[in-house]
């Protein structure tokens, strides 16, 4: 295996964990007989753990359930059912005010669009926000932690009274990000926040998280569908497919050896900066569509498309479990030792 | 009878097909001028694919949509330049020629493929029927002849039981095989060039391998198509061009053979855009290398190197005097006053 992991990143406690998490959305459909309930199961018994200080990537295709994860997490979505801890604290037992203030030390930062920030609001009021709704300080403290976190993320203090139209999209990311950090967080969920960006300022962006993770200890969900970046700013990395995780492990690990069907289809899928690697490399091209989340199919959610498949796939919901440490894989064909897949079609 | 789909025999492998000589774009807004595109010659031969790389507002859409007269003028207005589209004996310059021979042109000679096929396509119009219109227009078919070769269209790029999908309307269709549509009606005219502007941009990396894998095997291997592949993703373009133009500021700024572009970069944007994206085997320990600065500003009419501001190698001359390309190996060429190797401006 050549796993390699940086220990001082990988060993700090336990920051979140993430239990059986689901999130279903109720679809009512007038039948004959009365109203039919059925769901669509965007998220459905999904488990992690997130230590201190890491970066956890969640990657899959779209409508895979990995941004609903992370806002389900973050409770800005009620949960169906499961778990959520945030330093041991289970945050479904927490009233109105103890959530709010453990929520100020979770934020979020999403996709740049037009509509992420406030059009008629300066950046500096922006930023200022978050202090003035927690009251974190008098207005002149305010003003000078908001050109604190201007300068902190790469802004010129002086632009606090532009607007937001005023700047390129990977300046009005570096305001999100200030707005986030703006209440001193352990942790940030990072919804696709680099995807709406040119290349050069994507390495910009990808470059100040970094440097505030290690300057300020925070603790990443980083969800984004472009791999190779998400593989570069990770420390682990848990592959969703139609509201499962079906498989997590070290960001290197999930790359040179991925273990799940779906994981070595959806890396072999990812194009390389390099035209004679390209020209050697063939992806698993997956036949047919992803299945809708409201019409799941028995068994394991990737039967349908799995080049391996058997009959126990089909009718058998394979287990998320940990075959090696860190290593979790839900599928029926991955040998005990967690070392590869028993190839049984041709048996 | 359905025509038999041969590879052209119209024009060699290897003959000039398209020249484009000092293109000029540009668009009047409420700000001023912006000059989209400032002076750009590329050639295209017969059977070759020409990727173009650029960021947003670089020019690459805007140069390709002028060529196939899909710029709608106010507000764009061409102000200079020749696009020569040859086939054999015949030459038209695509930029003088009138709207009927335009028409007949796009889809018939230069097929289009773009990003978003939802908005390309007839919502209320059955998919079969949209290809079927693009077979009888450019191929002279009659009605059940261009149904059968429509039929094989759908076969053709992918499309399972393309018999009860002809029937289909473009919703009941993933994004995927929207895409794969846009492709048979691109394909429906068989002409010898189809220009993809970022068509696997808004799909999921499986689906792009799919879609990558279709081009390459049913337009470039079998039919010999000219291929331009317009995106922002480095890795994309270096499965699929023979050839690559880098695109800044509305000029090209590099342009080469694949290997020697990802190899041996000469511009410095080309190099800070390699240096800006994980590499294939990044493990996250290395920075990235990111380009500082922001997308330069088209209200200013560039009588300097548009990449100026943001380059650490820039000097006097980068902002006195715009640079031409001029040949820094066999077919490459760059637009820059200095010489990256040596580390000192170009003699």
């Amino acid at each position: 295996m050549t796993v390699t992991s940086q220990p001082s990143r990988q060993s700090g406690e336990t920051l979140v964990r993430v239990e059986d998490l689901h999130k279903h959305y109720p679809v009512r459909s007038l039948r004959v007989f009365g109203a039919q309930e059925s769901a669509i199961r965007a998220v459905n018994g999904v488990s992690f753990e997130i230590r201190r200080g890491e970066t956890l990537g969640l990657v899959g295709e779209s409508g895979c359930g990995k941004s609903t994860t992370g806002r389900t997490l973050l409770r800005l979505e009620e949960p169906t059912a499961g778990h959520v801890w945030f330093e041991g604290v289970d945050l479904a037992d927490l009233d109105g005010e103890r959530m709010r203030m453990i929520r100020k030390r979770m934020q979020v930062v999403f996709q740049d669009s037009a509509d992420s920030l406030n059009p008629r609001m300066s950046t500096g009021r922006a930023i200022a926000e978050p202090l003035h709704i927690y009251e974190m300080g008098t207005d002149a403290e305010i003003k000078a932690k908001v050109a604190e976190l201007m300068e902190l993320v790469g802004l010129n203090p002086a632009w606090a009274k532009r607007f937001p139209h005023e700047f390129s999209g990977g300046q009005r990311q570096r305001i999100n990000i200030a707005r986030a950090l703006a209440i001193d967080p352990d942790f940030i969920v990072l919804d696709e926040p680099i995807s709406a960006l040119d290349v050069s300022i994507q390495a910009q962006v990808v470059n100040l998280l970094a440097d505030l993770q290690t300057r300020l200890g925070l603790t990443y969900l980083f969800i984004a569908h472009d791999l190779a970046m998400v593989r570069h700013i990770s420390d682990r990395i848990a592959v969703m497919y139609l509201g499962r995780i079906v498989e997590t492990a070290d960001a290197n690990a999930i790359f040179e050896e991925p273990l799940h069907p779906y994981t070595q289809a959806l890396i072999s899928a990812v194009p390389l900066a390099d035209p004679k690697r390209e020209r050697t490399r063939i992806p698993i091209v997956l036949e047919g569509e992803v299945p809708s989340p409201g019409n799941m199919p028995p068994g394991c959610v990737f039967h349908p498309r799995c080049p391996q498949a058997v009959d126990r796939c089909r009718t058998e919901i394979p287990e998320y479990r940990e075959f090696t440490p860190g290593r979790f894989v839900a599928c029926h064909l991955v040998d005990e030792d967690g070392s590869h897949i028993i190839d049984r079609t041709g048996l | 009878m359905i025509t038999p789909i041969t590879p052209r025999q119209t024009a060699r492998a290897g003959e000039l097909i398209l020249d484009v000589v000092d293109l000029r774009v540009s668009f009047d807004s409420p700000d001023g001028m912006v000059h989209a595109v400032n002076g750009i010659s590329f050639e295209l031969r017969s059977g070759e694919s020409l990727g173009v790389v650029g960021e947003s507002g670089s020019g690459k859409s805007v140069t390709m949509m002028s060529l196939v007269g899909l710029l709608a003028s106010p507000p764009a207005s061409i102000d200079g330049g020749t696009a020569i589209l040859r086939d054999g004996d015949t030459a038209i310059d695509l930029l003088a020629a009138g709207r009927s021979e335009i028409r007949r042109i796009r889809g018939g000679r230069v097929g289009f493929v773009f990003q978003d096929p939802l908005s390309a396509l007839n919502p209320t119009m059955r998919v079969g029927e949209q290809i079927a219109e693009s077979v009888r227009k450019h191929r002279g078919l009659e009605d059940d002849e261009a149904e059968a070769e429509t039929i094989e269209l759908l076969r053709a790029v992918g499309i399972a039981d393309p018999e009860r999908r002809y029937r289909s309307f473009p919703h009941e269709f993933s994004g995927g095989m929207r895409q794969r549509v846009m492709i048979a009606i691109a394909m429906a005219g068989d002409p010898p060039i189809v220009i993809f502007d970022e068509p696997t941009t808004a799909l999921d990396v499986t689906v792009q391998a799919q879609i990558v894998e279709l081009v390459k095997t049913r337009l470039k291997q079998e039919r010999g198509t000219a291929i331009v592949w317009i995106t922002h993703d480095l890795a994309v373009v270096a499965g699929i061009a023979d050839r690559v133009a880098v695109m800044y500021g509305g000029t090209i700024v590099e342009s080469g053979p694949v290997d020697e572009i990802y190899e041996n970069p000469q511009h410095p944007y080309t190099r800070g855009l390699l240096e800006a994206i994980p590499s294939a085997d990044s493990d996250g320990t290395t920075r990235l290398a990111s380009i500082e600065g922001s997308p330069p500003d088209l209200l200013v009419e560039p009588n300097f190197c548009p990449f100026q501001p943001r380059c650490r190698h820039a000097f006097d001359r980068c902002i006195d005097e715009r640079p031409l390309l001029r040949e820094v190996g066999e077919e490459h060429l760059i637009a820059c006053h200095f010489d990256i190797d040596r580390g000192e401006p170009a003699r």
